[in-house]
């Protein structure tokens, strides 16, 4: 009989890291997952820098240095679509962010301080070029850097409907070769004299659309970031689905019901995609199910639900907790007010876990069970927090 | 010098060269605008100040309804028959702004015979009520059948012994504001919002002499000088008097704080009417393209400039509307309303038995002659409190001209435009078209002439509502919007399932620059209508919205660099968190 895989639940960016690293650990790997969550909709940038408006507050410097971290270098890498490091990133409102590294679609500001970049004005109804570039002009960090934006006519739009489609859906015309050349003879055509174009999020879903367009184009070519639901998160998606694929770990479609200590090893219940359960036997269990965003954590206010407030939707030995207390029981039939926690504590909420992702409370037999990513209570919502715990956890899980 | 009392002849043709204007209305609710339309329609000079925003208050924050008053049909039928007829009225002078509403009452009784009983007694009442509403345009009632009623809303509680239906008028309160200061504007008025009185400045022997205001935005000053001064400023109507310097007791109010829910469609054909846990009758109705739950009526004793619901009232009105219509639990609300309703005082009933009739307090009784104080009203019945109050300041100014506000159609009221025509002449979605349509009315074709000149303008700035730049540069433009939160309360922008995460941070970039301001301040803006959004939201969020939430919060985040989500015990800004 075959030894037990690790089975990591959950595909977004904590899930992939995970199965990568335990994979990497030559063990056999599952990954159970179902539907889209955070980090497909995520907006291309993996770890934010407080913006200007919050700069008061002293960044944490742990963050900065995952940078560092050989692993996290090496997972990326074989991600394919991603960058790392320190640059500066601009939003569809105008805004400047600086971050930690992002979809290598976007670009990067970081290098162009000081020069002249050309927004492509091309007459969609979600990008108002005019406006946007006299707004990230008008920024903290151009106006420190001495950046100049401008909004520059481009004939990029081949049909009247193509004013309105979602950015995801444009995106996705550019990764047809015809497109391409067009947009990137467009582009050319552009009267102004630029160092840099900015573009919206349309430089394709399929990673060589934007290597081709910039070995086409003479100048630095980059998008901002994505809207909810934009193509950072559908770059993501298939980036993962190849590298999953390339480690030879097997894709269960499904729906976590339950996990259960089986004497040192963990069974898993599982409702199938076509809805018929699947049992699924573990030497080490990682939950990346996500955060409530992803549908890895309930808030729910019925009053007839056994379970309210903040629940997970499936069985595990684990707890919830929110700013450091364990949720459950409860002083109302309806769950916490959120108007007195405040919305953030959507956010907050997760199951409670050490910062190595061991839950807590867990019997000293039990060992081999992990969380990561937006699961955990209290960690950072980002894709780099996310990254670094799956890298974490998949190895430690791989080891047991 | 005369001791007050009433002015002299000469005393009212000296007044006439010396003052700025003839009257000051203080207020940008539906009362405050209606005076002053119906003041200028009489060819008065007419200032109006609004600290916040046209509807800001109970006018905007109302259940939208311009109903018939079946209420009073008992007690004091004539209130229902001017009900009745002032509806009528407001349909015909802005009929694009009206939207009909059927309500079903659905009857559950232990046994048929009660049930029988209880059928017997609406279906008389409303056969009374049906004498009014030919007055009003509105259909005779039916009684149905238990069948009947779960084959028109399978969503009801089964077993109902039978119901009945009335007809009723559903309206955007704070378009017919706008409409009404708009009108007054383009008939000569001086209309300033986000503009607060400072002073009812009055001379030596009392008598009122004008006001002193700040612009609440720029931090300007000003002055002016008018015969008489209103105050419709609603349930703020005792803080105005005392600005005067009048105790507060001579404009009091008992405010009574009422909330509603909005949900994120339509989920009955009917308005359905039910009674909560105390008996009091609540509502879910069809509204536009929503769905609101409401209301409550408590005794407010909060900061009415921060009006919240809270979690316990949103959970008040789940479990009555839950009690017929079991599926509301799983309903996804977008946000809330709340408003305080400036209901006239008396100590000893509780909060539903109160008067919801209407009043006009002469201040000449507390030494300044000059001030008058609305007090009381409803939506439906603001027109002839409009009229009443503009009766007695053409009585005090000795002008002799009657109302016209009944027959003089509201902007837009005039003409009728087929959405379609705005569908092919500027290329609009069709529910964009008829969301602009409903909105202006025969004024739709001003923002159409905007996007024809401007074709950038025909972009959808809102997806959710929708809303086109087009509308939201006509907003600032000619009806005085001023901040993402005007421009929200004219045309709904942000209002949507999305929250205004997609259009919040654009409509800012728009609005400041029409408005002179940097892109910075527009950002501001939208902060602060996200802010306001998001604390709105908190008190409802429900199982499904949570995930929105949650999602929305992560976007905003990367898109502006911090995320409004209220109250947080350790830190207000979300993003600190992130890197806790």
């Amino acid at each position: 009989m075959a030894e037990p895989p690790v089975v990591v639940v959950g595909a977004g960016m904590a899930g992939t890291a995970a199965a990568w690293a335990a994979s990497r650990e030559g063990r056999r790997v599952v990954v159970v997952h179902d539907r889209a969550g955070a980090s497909a909709l995520y907006a291309g940038l993996l770890e934010l820098e407080p913006s200007e408006a919050s700069r008061a507050y002293a960044p944490a410097k742990r963050n900065h240095d995952a940078l560092n971290d050989a692993d996290l270098a090496a997972f990326v890498a074989a991600l394919g679509t991603l960058r790392l490091g320190r640059e500066h990133a601009a939003t569809a409102s105008g805004v400047v962010r600086a971050t930690l590294g992002a979809d290598a679609a976007v670009l990067d500001l970081t290098p162009l301080r000081g020069k002249r970049i050309g927004v492509a004005d091309i007459g969609r109804d979600d990008w108002d070029a005019p406006l946007i570039a006299r707004t990230l002009a008008a920024s903290p960090w151009a106006e420190a850097s001495g950046t100049t934006f401008v909004a520059v006519p481009v004939k990029a739009l081949r049909a009247g409907h193509e004013r309105r489609i979602p950015s995801y859906d444009f995106a996705a015309l550019h990764d047809e070769e015809a497109r391409r050349r067009s947009l990137a003879e467009a582009l050319k055509h552009a009267a102004e004299e630029l160092d840099a174009w900015l573009t919206g999020p349309w430089l394709g879903l399929e990673p060589d659309t934007l290597s081709v367009l910039r070995r086409l184009l003479p100048l630095p070519l980059g998008e901002t970031t994505s809207p909810m639901g934009g193509p950072a998160g559908a770059r993501f998606e298939s980036a993962r689905d190849r590298l999953l694929a390339n480690q030879r770990v097997e894709v269960v479609r499904g729906r976590l019901r339950a996990v259960r200590a089986l004497g040192g090893r963990w069974a898993l219940d599982i409702a199938g995609d076509g809805g018929e359960p699947d049992e699924l036997e573990a030497r080490s269990v990682v939950l990346a199910t996500g955060g409530i965003a992803a549908g890895g954590l309930l808030f729910t206010m019925d009053p007839e639900r056994r379970e309210r407030g903040f629940t997970l939707p499936f069985e595990a030995p684990v707890v919830v907790s929110l700013d450091g207390d364990v949720q459950g029981g409860g002083g109302s039939l309806y769950g916490p007010s959120l108007e007195t926690v405040g919305l953030g504590a959507l956010e907050r909420a997760g199951i409670h876990a050490d910062s190595s992702g061991r839950p807590r409370g867990l019997g000293s037999s039990e060992t081999g069970l992990f969380v990561a990513g937006d699961a955990v209570a209290g960690r950072p919502r980002t894709m780099l927090e996310a990254a670094v715990a799956g890298l974490r956890t998949g190895t430690v899980a791989a080891r047991v | 010098m005369e001791q007050g009392g009433p002015s002299s002849a000469r005393d009212s043709v000296d007044s006439v060269r010396s003052t700025d204007v003839d009257v000051i209305v203080i207020g940008g609710g539906v009362n405050g605008t209606g005076v002053a339309r119906d003041a200028t329609l009489r060819g008065l000079r007419v200032a109006l100040f609004e600290r916040h925003d046209f509807a800001f208050g109970a006018s905007g924050n109302s259940s939208g309804m311009i109903h018939g008053g079946p209420r009073y049909l008992t007690t004091d039928p004539d209130v229902t028959y001017s009900s009745c007829l002032d509806s009528g009225h407001i349909q015909r002078i802005a009929p694009h702004l009206l939207f009909r509403i059927p309500f079903l009452t659905p009857v559950y009784s232990a046994t048929e015979l009660l049930g029988e009983a209880t059928l017997a007694t609406y279906d008389a009442f409303f056969d009374v009520y049906d004498r009014y509403q030919p007055l009003k345009g509105g259909k005779p009632h039916v009684r149905l059948t238990g069948d009947e009623i779960s084959a028109l809303e399978p969503g009801l509680m089964p077993g109902a012994r039978g119901g009945v239906t009335f007809d009723e008028w559903g309206i955007d309160g704070a378009r017919l504001c706008v409409a009404n200061a708009v009108d007054a504007m383009e008939r000569g008025a001086e209309v300033r919002v986000h503009t607060t009185v400072t002073d009812v400045v009055r001379r030596e022997d009392g008598r009122v002499l004008g006001v002193r205001y700040r612009d609440r935005i720029d931090g300007s000053v000003g002055t002016r000088t008018a015969r008489i001064v209103v105050n419709a400023t609603g349930a703020w109507a005792p803080i105005t008097a005392a600005l005067g310097g009048l105790a507060s007791e001579a404009a009091r109010v008992r405010p009574g704080k009422g909330i509603h829910i909005f949900l994120d469609r339509r989920l009955t054909n009917y308005a359905i009417t039910t009674n909560a846990i105390d008996g009091r009758q609540v509502f879910l109705l069809p509204w536009q393209n929503m769905s609101v739950l409401g209301t409550t009526d408590d005794d407010y004793y909060g900061d009415l400039d921060r009006v919240v619901a809270t979690g316990d009232e949103v959970r008040y009105l789940f479990e009555a509307v839950a009690h017929v219509f079991p599926s509301i639990w799983g309903a996804r609300a977008i946000g809330t309303w709340g408003g305080v309703r400036p209901t006239l005082h008396a100590w000893g009933p509780n909060e539903d038995r109160l008067s919801r009739e209407h009043e006009i307090v002469d201040h000449a009784a507390h030494g300044a002659p000059g001030l008058y104080s609305m007090l009381g009203g409803k939506l439906a019945s603001y027109r002839q409190f409009s009229e009443e109050m503009t009766d007695v300041i053409v009585q005090r100014l000795r002008v002799q001209a009657g109302c016209r506000t009944h027959l003089v159609a509201l902007p837009g009221g005039d003409e009728q435009v087929d959405p379609m025509h705005l569908v092919v002449r500027g290329g609009m979605e069709a529910v964009t078209a008829t969301r602009l349509e409903y909105r202006h009315g025969g004024r739709s074709l001003r923002v159409l002439e905007r996007m024809l000149k401007e074709p950038r303008e025909a972009a959808v700035v809102c997806p959710c509502e929708p809303v086109t730049e087009a509308e939201i540069r006509y907003a600032v433009a000619h009806e005085l919007a001023r901040t993402v939160d005007d421009v929200s309360r004219r045309t709904r922008l942000g209002l949507g399932v999305c929250g205004g995460v997609r259009c919040a941070a654009r409509c800012g970039r728009i609005v400041a620059e029409m408005t002179e301001r940097s892109p910075r301040d527009g950002l501001a803006m939208a902060h602060g209508f996200l802010a306001g959004a998001a604390r709105r939201r908190a008190a409802a969020v429900s199982t499904d919205q949570a995930r929105q939430e949650a999602l929305t919060l992560a976007a905003l985040r990367a898109e502006l660099g911090s995320a409004p989500s209220g109250p947080d015990p350790r830190n207000d800004d979300p993003e600190q968190e992130a890197w806790r």
